[in-house]
């Protein structure tokens, strides 16, 4: 049996087997009867690898009996310990004057500067480019003391970056309760519990709850933004302003209007690839 | 908002049995992804199912990825209707079973949405050609 610490190689197993969807099946059958923990299908072939005492000769007559016309690559992998591996292909991503790093890079960063996410399913490493875009333009419109409300906060990264931005709280509000616990967690894991609070439901409903607020972040998309905005006018500060992104380029037109109809105006912008963020304010201030 | 992806990758795991060491490891590794997550999710989502299940996976840029399941293999479906531990490894020469058409369709109804099928008796006839190449003879 092959350990962490077995340091030999694999065996791989490559095999294109060429009599048709019951010879696929039939090759992946015997790959598993002959001891595999899993099969990858890539175009026509399948590949597998066994650990280094498997016998090379037995396993390619078993697939050879299950299609005598299949292709077998038989090689010799280097083992690598993937539960780690994977950690070396993340880096830091910088988000205009914070850093978002996972955690096994955090150490030796200064706190107050940086944002550590790990990399989990459904947020990956915290980075888009509407992440980017909100940040950009939350640099210096954050007020020491400021309320702010995060609307669809996912894994809470704009919340974060609020708070270490100089905002006294912020209500990280999201309607996924899968998204909960991963938002938690961020919060506890950059010291914002107290500030950061994350709230599971309706930003409609619980929006109100939280107004006045000085500043809005919404990275959702157009249509729910389009949505939202009645219950953002209403939550708004006199002086407050919202950050809208999750838009596409070409609805930028399309929102600048719905903006306007609110009495509202773009003060500044941010296009990043197919993606474009505004920062408002009402048209009085 | 929509994201980009990055990743597309295609694997049979025994159900419940994910492990980050090979294959698996291997498959997702490179791709950046947490590999204890996809593995903490996979076998919570199958534990308790007693097959091979087919799961695609998408990888987005920034390294968060979904995944959905398929339905079994043909042969696992066709082993688990006839209580075989495998098929035959010279199916022309060694029977090692009969299946009915009741049973044919009743897989073939099972792979239906997994199938490039417009109709339940080209899937059947899908399962019966699998029945056939694992050495299981279809009987009315």
């Amino acid at each position: 049996m092959s350990t962490a610490a077995d340091k030999r190689p694999w065996v791989s197993v490559r095999a294109r087997p060429r009599g048709g969807a019951a010879a696929v099946e039939a090759v992946v059958a015997a790959l598993f009867a002959a001891g595999s923990q899993g099969v990858q299908e890539q175009g026509d072939a399948v590949l597998t690898q066994f650990p280094p005492d498997t016998d090379v000769e037995t396993l390619r007559a078993a697939l050879l009996a299950a299609d005598p016309t299949a292709d077998v690559a038989i090689s010799l992998t280097a083992p690598v310990d993937w539960t780690e591996g994977w950690k070396a292909l993340i880096g830091a991503h910088d988000l205009g004057g914070l850093a978002v790093v996972p955690p096994w890079l955090a150490e030796g960063r200064d706190p107050a500067a940086t944002i550590v996410i790990d990399p989990g399913m459904a947020f990956g490493t915290g980075d888009h480019p509407t992440t980017r875009g909100v940040v950009r333009l939350m640099q210096g419109v954050v007020r020491p003391g400021d309320v702010v409300a995060d609307l669809g906060a996912g894994s809470a990264v704009l919340s974060i970056a609020a708070v270490k931005l100089g905002a006294a709280r912020c209500a990280a509000i999201e309607f996924d309760p899968d998204a909960i616990a991963n938002a938690e967690e961020n919060v506890a894991r950059n010291g914002a519990t107290g500030r950061v609070t994350v709230i599971e439901g309706d930003a409609r409903v619980l929006l109100p709850l939280v107004a006045p607020v000085r500043l809005v972040l919404a990275n959702i998309i157009s249509s729910i933004l389009l949505e939202l905005m009645d219950a953002i006018d209403a939550a708004l500060a006199p002086d407050g302003e919202a950050i809208l992104s999750g838009i596409l380029w070409d609805e930028r037109e399309t929102m600048l209007r719905a903006i306007e109809a609110h009495g509202w105006r773009a003060v500044a912008e941010d296009h990043e690839d197919v993606w474009w963020s505004v920062r408002c304010a009402r048209r009085a201030n | 908002m929509a994201k980009k992806v990055t990743g597309f990758v295609k694997l049979q795991i025994p159900a419940g049995k994910a492990t980050p060491a090979p294959p698996v490891g291997t498959a997702l590794g490179p791709q950046g992804i947490n590999i204890m997550a996809f593995v903490k999710e996979f076998n919570a989502r199958t534990q308790g199912q007693d097959t091979i299940l087919p799961v695609e996976v998408t990888i987005y840029a920034d390294k968060s990825f979904t995944f959905i399941l398929k339905t079994p293999p043909t042969a696992e479906l066709i082993k688990k209707e006839l209580g075989l531990a495998s098929g035959s490894g010279t199916p022309n020469k060694t029977k090692v079973g009969s299946v009915t058409k009741a049973q044919v369709r009743k897989i073939a109804e099972i792979k239906m949405p997994d199938l490039n099928c417009d109709s339940i008796d080209s899937a059947m006839a899908m399962v019966a050609g699998a029945a056939r190449s694992m050495g299981v003879t279809v009987s009315d």
